[in-house]
């Protein structure tokens, strides 16, 4: 097997001595990932040489404080990396990057993508309000055994939690803590894997199957868990009244698109002139209404935003970590992605292949998205008598 | 003698008005000959047959446009007496009665209906005696019923245009021209000729048109295929192909009748599923493109095709229809409760006074003759012929037909004298704080008759940003156009609406309005008055609460308008043509007579092709002669340059500015600045590894056999069509199999060899199933077989045992053949095709064939939309021949023609402003962030990511303005000029402020 | 006394330049009557019809919004009429989930012939949209 070794080390400084390992060994240049910030209480983004490799960095966070694929899309929009670069992603951050990559905002050429079985995050807030130490270790932990436990909605319902579709997989799942498997699924990764001092020990079928029976079980599980989950929350925000209720704490402070990696805009449309209307505007609205809330289009907004990005929204939860107003945007939105992508029948960074739903189109399709008209309407005749 | 530069055009069908629209495109003049007394009269091969459903505006739109421009002058009621002269000079008599009313000034208030005293009631409707005719809905047609009229007057008192004229006198006037085009219309089969199957006898016999005649206006419903008997809905209903089962020489058809019966087969399916619908046919000839893929939907719907030799039709009880129809040695019978009647084309009736006024000759079948190998030439020079009067043709063939001859016509004409008009001097209002003027046209009082419009001026007084309202009497007749621009003026707004009727019709005159005044039309705003409020309501105060919300609507879409110039592009004048083949020459040879620099690109290191190998078709053109002419002209043009062994390796730019990189074996890269591309890059003969095709010498395909011809001269030759097409893996015809392998059962024969073919269906069409008759007559055997139980190869030994069931009879047939010959078809080059159309951007078919959708090319399935009118946008890439879809060579030259036609229209534009001018779609630099998602759904290649600054670009004179870049922007980056979104919002709040 | 006022939807009919436009053109032509609180929205191409404008729409007052334009196949501009049923279906799923009456809005074909087609459209949304009653989003002011 030329494509999956298992390298020792325990625990989490095992998994970064991987990393330590590639960068002075020259297999790659630099490392994209998080690292712990001096006070200990959050993450940033660093990009490192072998020099530079810092002792906080962490490839396996517990909190996703700013989306990797906005990250990747800052360093490589305007061109490709000319260092060969390994970027460590989050599951969902990776399926970003995938998007971003097709909608041409970030240039894969001398990037390495690394993924791993991701247990989830903790809520942004709650992360930084609470004991790091204590939480950090329990986070850590539970890397080998998906045990790990968070109320952030993004990840109690997510069903993509492995690395697939990355260059490079470390895989945790069913392994002792000693050590964990790292697979390549690219020409890229395997160029990368060959000269990986991993050991291709006799049982690593046995590794391997272990965390596959883990895995098919546990991705069975979380489907349907998100289903449900999904279905419940629809029956709370259903209908006109309820939706507005969901939203009405909502400050128009625009947060979640800003956090949002599918938002890739520099200017947000629902922010642009487009909707900047003269007094008159706004008074003949509300004049209508009899009153009007301020600011307004707050609806216009969330819908308008669904409309623009729900076929690419990958679940990853950063808007809602961004909320303000702790509005479950997270759930609502990745209710609506759940039915528009099925309309196309569209998995969001799955594959760089799959094109795009809006760029392309078949001649028969979504029939049943048309009022067909097959008899003629009976008051329309009667009406117009000739 | 100088030559004179107007074309004369008789008659009405698609190729002549192709002609006239690339004539007047390049800025000649030209008289169109309409024998009716309105546009659509005399109905052209689209409009009787109605294939499809059918949108005929986009058609019928530029006509008025090119008459507005000067371009076109058409007579109606009009008819060709006699020609004098010779091309270049032609003098012709013809006689012309302009019609009662002036369709080009009438602003159809209706005012003379208002006031006809005359009361008529014909074929149940109530109408006057002044009315509109209403057959073809896409445009009002006034008319004056001569039977019932009293000639009181009334009508041409009350015109305020003076549009209406009851005296017009028939006038005999002479004109010059230097070329004449014979377009004459569709014949379609009358009565007589449709006696066998029916027709008018029997009440539920109905001709497919007029089903689709009668439900234009509301396309197919449940209610389009009732009994006429009963009104009710049939339960069976029969689909007949009459020209299949006519007598000989009553009608002919192309596929376009085949193509009608399974596309009406599919409709009926798609609307009332549970109707049983049969076809009766004798072969489904469905070479077109796509059309074997309708055939098998049809096959899924339920449909059954039934393959008959003849068939006799009767009426039983209940009006039902019974159908009685040969089966193998046997009759059979089936009854139905309608049946639909699929015509063909009878011969040109204009045909024998054609002959004696120009002089031109009939071929044996009525339809005019052809010099071999030309486009449409005649047999006198300057009178050329075009569209169903040659032959019976597809639908794409007839419309595309009239760029093939321009080369021709040009020849015998002499300076050419049109100028487009220009644009007066525009004011800048760009400093000026909004003021927008709403002019609100009275139609010359009668819409005051309907709606107050001093109420609604005084309301939308209220609207802010309006600083004038006035209530106009017009602005679409020469003197209130000038009044309503000096009004414009005087008032100093800088923002216009005009309130009005119908800006599809009339949109070049209210522009013009517009930018009288000194105004850019970017700033003006068009609101249907009429057609959206007077016309279609009846309570006034509703009325005016419409027209208050619509000019609301539009105040506040102008607010936030901007003026801007409109954008201009350079453009070369040479063309690339990938493929030395014959239609790679033939399209460069046409270019140089034209004119124009091409580059020929070959990969091989010879031109000529595969066409060097064949000898004669079965219409007995001989290719190698011209070949070798061609290719010495080739040679001898300066102005063709032809690298051999040449491939391209990187295309970047666009239309009217490509820039190819190209590698020649052996030399450095090199460079081409091509205008235009023309991939000529042909197909493939299927391989096949059946019938142990490669394992036994005596099994060969249709080419092997060509080159063998000669070695064979007795014995038994066995030929199956078909093999491995039309199958679900390669679900089309390659149209050229059944001609070739009828001319080689023909020339074997002669020899005295027996042929039996085996066939699913003989492709013969037009003139060629002569060739089917005559092959009948000398004793080749003809045996049907199934699509799903093709003949086998059962032996192989001193001779080649082949089994086969016929299809009709189910008889089991065994033969033995001295050699079996297999009809293997056309594959397209995939591999080639595919790397070419990612480099120009170029989308492939289902089958891998070039699709043209977007594509300057024949609109191969599309006579839904015939012509474009700002077709001078195109992508600049011109896939013909065998690239584009499988055809016989003779087609393949034609289509190189209509091809280097449609170029030579093209080309000689060093500048262009964009086909929409002012209306372009732009980039706002500062918010696009370059994710390619406008270039991704732009159906012209209008856009590009600029590889430097990573944002997108628009190639304006590529871009049509439709907007498909605004809806996939989600930034608002990508806008149209004349809808920002801005606009666009502004104005939806406005209308439903209510 | 005016809440037994009948109920007149307020009914956005967007349309093409081209085919819808030409539609509508038609039955004026032939003076076919719909009823006035049906109000043409021109866009070039049904594939120009943003979304975003329907959302508007319904947010500002509309209590329907109809969408027509050219026949599949036949569209002006090739491909847009695809393009436009991609973007509605996406539109109708997404208010679909949300419970905000998907059927507020309608695609129908209607081209540049038929004008009967278009009339017996705008009755029949106009009677279907009766049906659903006044859209509960237009008279929200915390919309």
């Amino acid at each position: 097997m030329d494509d999956i070794k298992w390298l020792q080390g325990k625990g989490k400084p095992g998994i970064k001595s991987f990393f330590q390992d590639i960068l002075t060994r020259g297999l790659i240049d630099t490392v994209l990932m998080p690292a712990k910030n001096k006070k200990g209480n959050s993450y940033a983004w660093f990009l490192m040489n072998k020099d530079g490799f810092l002792e906080t960095s962490d490839p396996i966070p517990p909190v996703m404080t700013i989306q990797g694929a906005n990250i990747l899309k800052n360093i490589t929009k305007k061109g490709e990396s000319w260092s060969k670069t390994a970027v460590v992603l989050r599951p969902c951050e990776l399926r970003a990057v995938i998007e971003l990559t097709k909608l041409e905002q970030i240039n894969l050429e001398n990037i390495i993508l690394i993924s791993f079985d991701c247990p989830g995050a903790y809520p942004l807030t709650q992360y930084i309000s609470g004991d790091q130490t204590s939480l950090d270790q329990k986070y850590d932990s539970s890397l080998y055994t998906a045990s790990f436990e968070t109320e952030r909605n993004a990840c109690i319902m997510c069903d993509k939690f492995t690395g697939q579709g990355a260059d490079i997989q470390l895989c945790f799942l069913g392994q002792s803590d000693d050590g964990f498997l790292i697979s390549a699924a690219s020409a890229k990764g395997k160029e990368l894997l060959k000269d990986v001092n991993g050991t291709n020990e006799e049982n690593l079928e046995i590794k391997t199957k272990k965390r596959d029976e883990l895995l098919g079980q546990l991705q069975k599980e979380k489907n349907e868990k998100r289903q449900v989950i999904l279905d419940r929350f629809k029956e709370t925000i259903y209908g006109t009244d309820n939706l507005l209720n969901v939203f009405s704490a909502c400050i128009n402070c625009h947060n979640c698109r800003r956090a949002c990696p599918i938002c890739f805009c520099s200017e947000c449309y629902f922010e642009s002139k487009a909707l900047y209307s003269e007094a008159d505007n706004q008074l003949n609205r509300a004049t209508r209404k009899n009153a009007l809330r301020m600011p307004s289009d707050l609806l216009l907004f969330h819908l308008g935003r669904m409309n623009h990005m729900s076929i690419s929204c990958v679940s990853c939860g950063a808007c809602e970590d961004a909320c303000p107003e702790n509005i479950p945007v997270s759930l609502l939105f990745s209710l609506v992605s759940r039915d528009t992508q099925a309309v196309f029948n569209y998995d969001p960074g799955h594959s760089l292949e799959e094109p795009l739903p809006f760029v392309v189109y078949k001649n028969e399709e979504l029939k049943e998205y048309e009022a067909h008209y097959t008899k003629r309407h009976q008051s329309a005749c009667n009406c117009n008598t000739k | 003698m100088p030559k004179e530069s107007t074309t004369l055009i008789y008659g009405t069908n698609l190729s002549g008005y192709r002609i006239a629209y690339a004539l007047g495109k390049l800025g000649y003049k030209t008289v169109l000959l309409n024998r009716g007394s309105y546009v659509d009269e005399i109905k052209n091969q689209v409009l009787s047959q109605l294939p499809l459903d059918l949108c005929w505006a986009c058609g019928h739109m530029p006509q008025r446009m090119f008459i507005g421009l000067g371009a076109m002058q058409v007579f109606y009621n009009s008819d060709i007496l006699e020609v004098n002269g010779s091309a270049g000079n032609f003098k012709v008599k013809v006689k012309k009665r302009d019609p009662y009313v002036n369709n080009f000034i009438c602003t159809e208030c209706e005012k003379c209906i208002d006031v006809c005293p005359v009361d008529v009631t014909v074929d149940g409707e109530q109408r006057k005696a002044c009315y509109v005719h209403r057959e073809m809905a896409w445009e009002n047609i006034y008319q004056i019923d001569e039977t019932h009229c009293t000639r009181c007057g009334e009508c041409e008192k009350a015109c305020p245009t003076g549009a209406l004229k009851l005296d017009r006198p028939e006038e005999i006037v002479e004109i010059n021209v230097g070329a004449i085009i014979l377009s004459p219309e569709f014949d379609e089969p009358d009565e007589n000729d449709l006696a066998l199957f029916g027709w008018k006898k029997f009440p539920n016999i109905v001709k497919s048109a007029d089903l689709a005649r009668a439900s234009l206006s509301t396309n197919f419903t449940q209610e389009s295929f009732v009994r006429p008997s009963d009104g009710k809905l049939p339960k069976q209903i029969a689909i007949v192909i009459t020209p299949q089962f006519n007598q000989k020489g009553i009608e002919y058809e192309s596929y376009n009748a085949s193509a009608q019966a399974i596309y009406r087969a599919n409709k009926i399916k798609e609307i009332v599923p549970e109707i049983d619908v049969t076809i009766f046919c004798r072969e489904y000839r469905c070479f077109g493109k796509g059309h074997c893929r309708m055939y098998e939907r049809a096959e899924k719907n339920g449909v059954r095709v039934i393959r008959t030799q003849s068939i006799s039709i009767d009426e039983i009880p209940d009006h039902n229809i019974s159908i009685k129809y040969e089966w193998g040695n046997s009759h059979k019978e089936q009854n139905f409760e309608m049946a639909i009647l699929i015509f063909g084309q009878k011969p040109p009736q204009q045909m024998e006074k054609l002959k004696k006024i120009c002089g031109i000759e009939a071929n044996e079948h009525g339809f005019c003759k052809l010099e071999p190998f030309t486009c449409a030439k005649t047999n006198v020079p300057g009178i050329l012929a075009v569209g169903e009067f040659t032959a019976p043709k597809g639908n794409p063939e007839t419309v595309w037909e009239g760029y093939g001859p321009v080369r021709e016509i040009l020849r015998h004409l002499g300076d050419k004298k049109i100028e487009p008009p220009k644009l007066p001097q525009l004011k800048n209002v760009s400093k000026e704080i909004p003021k927008i003027g709403v002019f609100i046209c009275s139609c010359f009082g009668s819409f005051n008759e309907k709606i107050n419009l001093e109420n609604l001026a005084n309301r939308i007084n209220s609207i802010p940003r309006v600083s004038k309202v006035e209530i106009v009497e017009g602005c679409c007749t020469p003197s209130t156009i000038q009044s309503t621009a000096s009004k414009i003026k005087e008032s100093g707004v800088n923002r216009v609406i005009l309130a009005v009727c119908t800006p599809l019709q009339k949109l070049m005159k209210f522009r013009k309005t517009v930018t009288m005044a000194g105004l850019n039309p970017l700033l003006s705003e068009f609101i249907r008055l009429r057609e959206d409020v007077i016309q279609v309501h009846d309570d006034p105060e509703k009325m005016e609460s419409k027209a208050f919300a619509l000019i609301h609507a539009a105040a506040s879409k102008l607010k936030n308008a901007q003026a801007a110039p409109p954008p201009m592009d350079k453009m070369g004048s040479t063309a690339m043509i990938i493929g030395g083949g014959i239609t790679g020459l033939e399209a460069a040879r046409y270019l140089s007579e034209m004119g124009f620099q091409s580059d020929i690109v070959e990969k091989t290191d010879i031109i000529g092709g595969r066409a060097a190998i064949l000898s004669t078709d079965i219409e007995g053109h001989e290719f190698k002669p011209y070949l070798d002419n061609l290719i010495k002209d080739v040679n001898a043009s300066k102005l063709i340059t032809v690298h051999t062994q040449t491939n391209i390796i990187n295309v970047s730019g666009y239309a009217g500015n490509f820039n190819v990189s190209l590698t020649k074996t052996g030399e450095d890269q090199f460079e081409l600045k091509p205008a235009i591309v023309i991939i000529a890059t042909g197909a493939l003969e299927n391989k096949v590894d059946i019938y142990s095709y490669g394992k036994d010498a005596r099994v060969m395909t249709q080419s092997d056999l060509e080159q063998k011809l000669s070695q064979i001269n007795n014995g038994h030759v066995a030929m199956i069509q078909c093999v491995g097409s039309r199958n679900p893996n390669r679900p089309y015809c390659s149209r050229i199999c059944c001609s070739q392998a009828v001319h080689n059962a023909l020339l074997l024969k002669e020899k005295g060899v027996d042929v039996t073919l085996f066939y699913r269906d003989m492709n013969l069409y037009g003139f060629k199933e002569d060739y089917y008759w005559q092959a009948i007559d000398r004793g080749i055997k003809f045996i049907r077989f199934d699509q799903h139980n093709y003949p086998k190869l059962t032996g192989s030994d001193d001779s080649l045992q082949i089994s086969c069931s016929d299809y009709e009879t189910g008889d089991e047939l065994k033969i033995s053949a001295d050699y079996l010959i297999l009809s293997v078809g056309i594959v397209p080059d995939i591999q080639n095709n595919e790397k070419l159309a990612k480099m120009f951007n170029l989308n492939l078919d289902d089958d891998g064939f070039y699709d043209v959708e977007s594509c300057a090319c024949p609109y191969e399935d599309a006579s839904k939309r015939l012509m474009k009118p700002f077709e001078l946008s195109s992508n600049g890439v011109f896939p013909v021949g065998l690239a584009h879809s499988p055809r016989s060579l003779i087609e393949t030259l034609l289509m190189a023609r209509q091809a280097a036609g449609k170029a030579s229209v093209v080309l000689p534009k060093p500048m262009m402003p964009p086909p929409n001018a002012m209306y372009v779609s732009e980039v706002d630099a500062d918010k696009c962030v370059g994710c390619g998602l406008c270039v991704g759904v732009c159906p012209y290649n209008a856009r590009e990511i600029d590889p430097v600054k990573k944002i997108a670009v628009v190639h304006p004179f590529l871009c049509e303005s439709c907007g498909a870049c605004v809806v996939a922007c989600p930034s608002s980056a990508a806008f149209l000029r004349d809808h920002r979104e801005e606009q666009m919002i502004s104005s939806i709040d406005a209308l439903l402020a209510v | 006394m005016s809440d037994e006022k009948e109920f007149i939807p307020n009914i956005v009919y967007g349309l093409c330049a081209w085919c819808g436009t030409g539609g509508s053109e038609t039955a004026a032509a032939h003076h076919l009557k719909y009823p006035e609180n049906i109000k043409p929205f021109r866009v070039m191409c049904t594939g120009a019809l943003d979304p975003v404008y329907i959302l508007r729409a319904l947010i500002e007052g509309a209590d329907g919004f109809i969408v027509s334009g050219c026949h599949p196949g036949d569209c002006h501009y090739d491909s847009g009429n695809y393009r436009a049923r991609r973007r509605i279906a996406a539109l109708k799923s997404i208010l679909n989930t949300l419970g905000l009456d998907s059927d507020r809005v309608w695609l129908r074909w209607v081209g540049h012939g038929e004008g009967q087609r278009l009339v017996d459209t705008a009755f029949e949304f106009n009677e279907h949209i009766k049906k659903l009653g006044p859209n509960p989003l237009k008279s929200r002011r915390d919309s």
